[in-house]
């Protein structure tokens, strides 16, 4: 028996993630990792799988596979419309799949990222603990050299059978989708934790950084939100470069702020205002060009009483998935 | 040597940066790596990633098993270990690494040394024989796998960056920006003035290590010929 999914359309751009390279940034080896971590989790979470099980994160809709044995599979993040062969579905929820079905991610109306998780993980190779796929540091992917996935790509699961079957179907609660939804031109205020270079900033750079609204530019990537709206003063004074964190909001000379995300360099020499927080990356992540964004200022205390809240209220939210 | 104060920064909710002082830059970036080296030696479940640069290090921390203030307390904890010793347990501990880096210099043919030499007046072969004449310290890994910024060059070879950076530079090249000087692991865009090739193979994912570079090496450049580098080429392939 083959147990493997084989791509049938990659859409925009589809590859394979875990929870990241952890461990290896002082060689300069980045993270990567999902974009939106949180939609991730629940894709593995309905699967019954560990946080860190291999997945696939698609970038739009038009992305079809065809499973070439019995599997269950889940799929979250910004997909709101799913079909099996001709049955539409909605998607937040985990599904059997028979050999021959083919699964398409229809529509995407919640976001631009979504997550494909199949029970126990997709079986593939690792390179440096992970098997996420950074291209720019040619990491990880089926070939463990950072390829995104192609037509025609083959990718393992573990053997399924009825005695390993899950529940189905296991729907993520409404809250649990609203709460990463990012649709078309949403406004996103992005709380930002004040660090950095924040006091080599004047004082009316810093509140027009506040005041400004953004645009999120097409030139985004999972490397970087880059950002168009009014420019602020950045300093002049050269930098050395120094490590970079996720969601580092970097403000390059031309004065337009640049949010660093997961296949972001490990150093860098542009001042930095601080850094947004995580739960606010996954979100910045779903957003499509055209998003409205603002910052508002956070402190490191209430940062970690956001970030406890949150997994606080995600644990609590996945006690209460639906089964029917 | 005494060991100076040092700065605390947030850089994200599960992140701070230590920023070391010293009269030059060297010195800063001993206190960089005599600090790393202790941080490695002190198990601390809580670390996720430490990422040490010119002057500073980057300490990210797991956020459900401590917090910022709890992670400062402990970072100048240990800044104080390396005070109170003057720095001598954690320096003499650290063997300085010597890696030695063969250059065929004037390879690729589109190199840059022409540009180095107008810039600084000076002919080609004196532009190489001060490339190879000091030896450089690993101030930091990045930008790439790999990709470690070694300085500082002569004065009279530091060369600004390309205004238009190149859509590819070779696997292996060397070059220089400023008064920094590097070995690009693999072939990639960039802005930096090439000065050579060199034939080794120096970011390899599954060799057990798979950079020679940490921070605070040091690295001599030694000219080869452009037989030797083909024949050292073929040897790694």
């Amino acid at each position: 028996m083959n147990h493997v999914i084989e791509i049938m359309t990659t859409g925009l751009q589809s590859m394979l993630v875990d929870s990241g390279r952890r461990g290896y940034q002082h060689l300069g080896i980045t993270s990567g990792g999902p974009a939106d971590r949180r939609s991730c989790l629940w894709a593995n979470w309905l699967c019954d799988n560990k946080d860190n099980a291999p997945s696939i994160e698609v970038v739009g809709c038009g992305f079809s596979f065809k499973a070439l044995s019995y599997c269950q599979v889940a799929i979250s993040g910004g997909a709101t419309e799913i079909s099996i062969n001709d049955r539409i579905f909605l998607s937040w929820r985990n599904f059997k799949l028979n050999a021959g079905d083919v699964l398409t991610i229809n529509k995407s109306d919640n976001g631009l990222r979504s997550y494909v998780a199949v029970h126990q993980g997709f079986h593939v190779p690792e390179i440096f603990g992970s098997c996420t796929t950074v291209m720019r540091d040619r990491l990880g992917g089926l070939t463990q050299d950072g390829q995104v996935l192609k037509l025609g790509d083959q990718i393992a699961f573990y053997s399924q059978t009825p005695a390993t079957e899950l529940k189905i179907p296991k729907i993520a609660p409404l809250e649990a989708q609203r709460s990463v939804k990012v649709a078309a031109n949403s406004e996103l205020t992005l709380r930002l934790v004040e660090g950095y270079q924040i006091n080599d900033f004047s004082a009316v750079a810093i509140r027009q950084l506040y005041l400004n609204q953004y645009v999120v530019s097409p030139d985004s990537s999972r490397m970087a939100c880059k950002l168009t709206g009014n420019p602020i003063a950045a300093p002049n004074q050269p930098m050395l470069s120094e490590g970079i964190t996720r969601g580092a909001v970097q403000i390059p000379q031309q004065g337009l702020p640049i949010i660093m995300l997961d296949d972001r360099q490990t150093v860098g020499g542009y001042y930095k205002v601080g850094s947004v927080l995580s739960v606010d990356c996954d979100k910045l992540s779903q957003a499509t060009p055209g998003c409205k964004v603002t910052f508002s200022a956070i402190d490191i205390q209430t940062a970690h009483n956001l970030v406890n809240l949150a997994e606080v209220k995600h644990a609590k939210l996945f006690t209460r998935i639906q089964s029917n | 040597m005494k060991y100076p104060e040092v700065t605390i920064n947030v850089a994200s909710e599960n992140a701070l940066i230590v920023y070391f002082d010293g009269l030059t830059l060297n010195e800063k970036n001993q206190q960089v790596s005599m600090f790393v080296h202790l941080l490695q030696q002190t198990d601390i479940p809580w670390v996720q990633e430490v990422i040490p640069a010119y002057h500073s290090v980057l300490i990210s921390f797991d956020i459900f098993l401590t917090d910022f203030f709890a992670v400062k307390a402990r970072i100048l904890e240990l800044v104080k270990t390396l005070q109170n010793d003057n720095g001598v347990n954690a320096g003499t501990s650290l063997t300085p690494n010597i890696v030695d880096i063969p250059v065929c210099y004037g390879l690729p043919e589109d190199n840059d040394l022409q540009r180095i030499a107008k810039h600084n007046n000076m002919p080609v072969h004196e532009v190489i024989q001060l490339h190879q004449q000091l030896s450089y310290r690993v101030y930091c890994l990045g930008f790439a796998p790999g990709f470690a910024f070694l300085g500082e060059t002569h004065d009279n070879i530091a060369t600004p960056r390309l205004t238009a950076p190149r859509k590819k530079v070779p696997k292996g090249a060397v070059a220089i920006a400023d008064r920094q000087t590097a070995i690009y692991p693999n072939e990639s865009p960039g802005g930096w003035n090439i000065v050579g090739v060199c034939p080794l193979e120096l970011f390899a994912p599954k060799r057990t290590s798979p950079s020679p570079f940490k921070v605070g090496d040091t690295v001599r450049f030694k000219q080869i010929s452009e037989d030797k580098y083909y024949q050292m080429l073929e040897h790694n392939s």
